[in-house]
């Protein structure tokens, strides 16, 4: 669960944005309970530059959510400067910034036919959760735990699918309190990169490289509990403690330039990727927190593996360059 | 609206006082209401015998298109609950 960082925009310059910050408003306190890393940008901090600046960090090593709880439209989404709307999200950045993550806006209009939330998901962002018109919030408890449905379910492991039938419950449950509800969810839409089935906030990691140029460059597809193109092996990095270090490259390298380079290869590492995404980020998570179970696993398990593996393949890497070189003239 | 619907809305707030006083936005627009606001405007037009549309004066307030469309929704909503 570490490895999922969570940005939370809440401006706050007119009426409806107090209404949206005050829903955001504990939402850092409940996701760090959870073991996320959160930034929070309130008020003036939701600015522009600062969004961009979240968003636009390439980190292999990290899935990305962003809760965005503000105002909106069918083309942009609106953070805050000099206690004015300012737009942080508009179709010529959309796809850069949000490609490989998942997105959630109470929002007016984000995601209207063409509008922002489908061309995200056309640039490759993996779910947008949004509404297709103009929607209503109210300052009551209540709606505030309708929308924290989805975040918490999310934030809890379940699929998006789950999370957005849990929010659909929320407001069905809550319909005889006010028209808002019912209006609301008749006008909320997902949008998700396919397959839709098992896809998590914790599946993928961010694997794009962010240019300066907009790219509608598709991610890769994400696979039910793994995926092909993610970079991460969750185990080795919180044992080495970087997804730098020397023996995570290592088995980067085999996986990418080896193992998927064969269809036996590639078929064997996506059944292993099945088996080991269930249960190795819950591992890692527990790592990072005790560092006697880190030490234990380094020199128990992943060293062993690592260094056997290393006797396998390095004198084939030698080999094989070796061979290269010959048949050079 | 229509006099049952007045009726039935006047029920729901006699019944949840403390969700009548619920502060609600149209994000978009930026009209604020309570369910006792749009009750008060409602029995009111229908005192003066007054057709609620644009630039009616309930209340010491104009009537305006963000206000008829929170009267539309409200009046679907307490039919249909």
């Amino acid at each position: 669960m570490a490895y999922v960082e969570f940005l939370i925009i809440r401006n706050k310059f007119d009426t409806a944005t107090e209404y949206t910050n005050w829903i955001g408003a504990g939402l850092k306190g409940y996701l760090e309970s959870k073991g996320y890393t959160v930034t929070d940008l309130s008020d003036s901090a939701a600015n522009p530059e600062n969004v961009e600046n979240w968003l636009d960090i390439n980190n292999e090593k990290i899935s990305k959510v962003v809760i965005a709880l503000d105002h909106g439209s069918n083309n942009a989404f609106y953070g805050e400067k000099n206690n004015q709307g300012a737009e942080v999200i508009n179709p010529s950045n959309v796809a850069k910034l949000t490609e490989d993550l998942h997105v959630y806006t109470l929002a007016c209009s984000t995601n209207a036919p063409n509008g922002l939330g489908q061309k995200a998901i056309s640039g490759g962002c993996y779910s947008w959760l949004g509404y297709t018109e103009p929607v209503y919030a109210m300052m009551h408890q209540s709606f505030k735990d309708c929308i924290w449905t989805y975040i918490k379910a999310m934030a809890e492991g379940k699929t998006i699918e789950q999370c957005v039938e849990i929010l659909r419950k929320a407001y069905e449950d809550r319909d005889a309190e006010s028209f808002v509800y019912k209006y609301n969810l008749d006008r909320m839409l997902i949008r998700t990169l396919p397959p839709y089935a098992n896809m998590k906030i914790n599946t993928h990691y961010r694997t794009t490289t962010t240019t300066t140029t907009t790219t509608t460059t598709k991610a890769p597809k994400p696979q039910p509990n793994g995926c092909k193109g993610c970079k991460g092996c969750f185990i080795a990095t919180a044992a080495y403690g970087s997804p730098a270090a020397p023996q995570v490259a290592f088995l980067r390298n085999i996986r990418d330039n080896g193992l998927r380079k064969t269809r036996m290869g590639d078929l064997f590492v996506d059944t292993y990727e099945w088996v080991y995404y269930k249960f190795s980020p819950s591992v890692a998570a527990i790592m990072d927190k005790n560092p006697h179970f880190k030490n234990f696993m380094r020199k128990v398990v992943v060293n062993p593996i690592v260094y056997t593996l290393m006797g396998i393949f390095k004198p084939l890497y030698w080999m094989k360059e070796r061979k290269f070189k010959r048949r050079k003239p | 609206m229509e006099k049952g619907s007045i009726v039935k809305l006047k029920e729901w707030v006699d019944e949840h006082p403390e969700e009548a006083d619920v502060k609600q936005i149209n994000l978009t627009t930026g009209k604020e209401f309570t369910m006792r606001e749009v009750l008060n405007e409602v029995v009111e037009a229908d005192n003066q015998g007054v057709i609620l549309k644009e630039g009616v004066v309930i209340l010491g307030k104009v009537v305006d298109k963000e206000e008829l469309e929170i009267i539309d929704n409200t009046e679907s909503w307490i039919k249909r609950i």
